[in-house]
């Protein structure tokens, strides 16, 4: 009931991806939601200068079965503005717990609650028609092990819209989690966006599902 | 503890649109274009999150009416309230703050400014 809640929580009222451009405009508040076959993860967060947001983190393991709730710090640490393109390297770091999320007593691991610790980077160049990004985290979850993931994205726009317009993406993104039980993945996705809202709707390899949605106020 | 922090959360994004909307009465279409005092050329401009960024970040100001942000030109159209004005470091610092590059600033009068290389 626990985990179902959280999930539904996570994956139906605040869907994000934490590893889009997780530093918005001074006074900016965002919400970003990323639930894939792996995790379902939210990450509310305030800019509070140019380069600078914090904010909460919630990341639910789907395969190990447990929740890290913590605070998330964002660094924009270098912008590239071209008259055509855009740039941009991020850093992030996160600390919080780790909590148990197994429904049955009997099948607890008997793990309880740790501190978990975060670090991450992450870069994208992005045209009107052409996008590329790649991120890496790595998570260490004390008794709960540790945690990486690499991603990288390329997409393309096949119409270029202007201001307000309904923006389209078709992308396609890498997956490699070392430690999980598929290391490999890849998943094809659309992404609309229009004002405030971007949404991403996509699936894997495996034919599982993905469903991202950020916001910005 | 932790479905009551979730549902807490998801209460407040609910809710936080409506506050965020409720408070900005400025004009934001493209209709600023017509009326506009300063026309801001930009680099940096790729998605409608540019064009929010700018928005909201000059709508801040008292000095401005409406802003637009048009993607395919590149340019943000400032209108400004009567007798109001916005200096050319003003705007290139609330460009900045936004997180883009000015490229340009031409005026009503037909002036116009181009700021150097790192702005």
């Amino acid at each position: 009931m626990h985990k179902l809640a959280t999930f539904l929580a996570l994956g139906c009222l605040a869907p994000l991806s934490a590893e889009a451009r997780p530093v918005s405009y001074s006074d900016a508040w965002t919400v970003m939601l990323r639930n894939d076959s792996y995790l379902n993860s939210a990450h509310v967060h305030y800019t509070f200068d140019t380069r600078h947001s914090v904010g909460l983190r919630l990341r639910y393991d789907r395969e190990n079965d447990f929740l890290f709730t913590g605070v998330q710090l964002n660094r924009l640490m270098k912008r590239w503005n071209k008259p055509d393109s855009q740039a941009n390297i991020y850093g992030r770091f996160g600390l919080g717990q780790v909590t148990d999320d197994l429904d049955s007593a009997e099948l607890r691991l008997k793990r309880g609650k740790d501190e978990a610790v975060f670090f991450g980077v992450s870069g994208d160049w992005e045209t009107r028609r052409y996008f590329i990004s790649a991120a890496a985290e790595h998570w260490e979850h004390g008794r709960f092990g540790e945690y990486s993931s690499f991603h990288s994205r390329v997409g393309i726009a096949p119409y270029v819209a202007n201001t307000g317009a309904l923006h389209t993406w078709l992308m396609v993104e890498g997956h490699h989690r070392p430690e999980s039980r598929d290391k490999a993945a890849v998943t094809a996705l659309v992404r609309f966006f229009k004002g405030p809202s971007l949404l991403e709707v996509g699936i894997d390899d495996q034919g599982e599902p993905l469903l991202n949605y950020i916001h910005r106020f | 503890m932790k479905l009551i922090s979730t549902l807490t959360i998801a209460a407040l994004l609910a809710l936080a649109p409506a506050a965020s909307f409720a408070k900005d009465k400025k004009m934001n279409g493209p209709e600023v274009v017509e009326i506009a005092d300063v026309s801001v050329g930009l680099s940096g401009l790729v998605c409608d999150f540019c064009s929010l960024a700018l928005n909201k970040t000059f709508k801040k100001r008292d000095e401005v009416r409406g802003t637009y942000v048009d993607l395919d030109t590149k340019t943000m159209s400032v209108a400004l309230v009567k007798d109001a004005v916005l200096s050319n470091e003003q705007i290139i610092k609330l460009v900045k703050k936004a997180g883009y590059s000015t490229t340009k600033i031409t005026r009503k009068d037909g002036s116009e400014f181009i700021p150097p290389e790192k702005s």
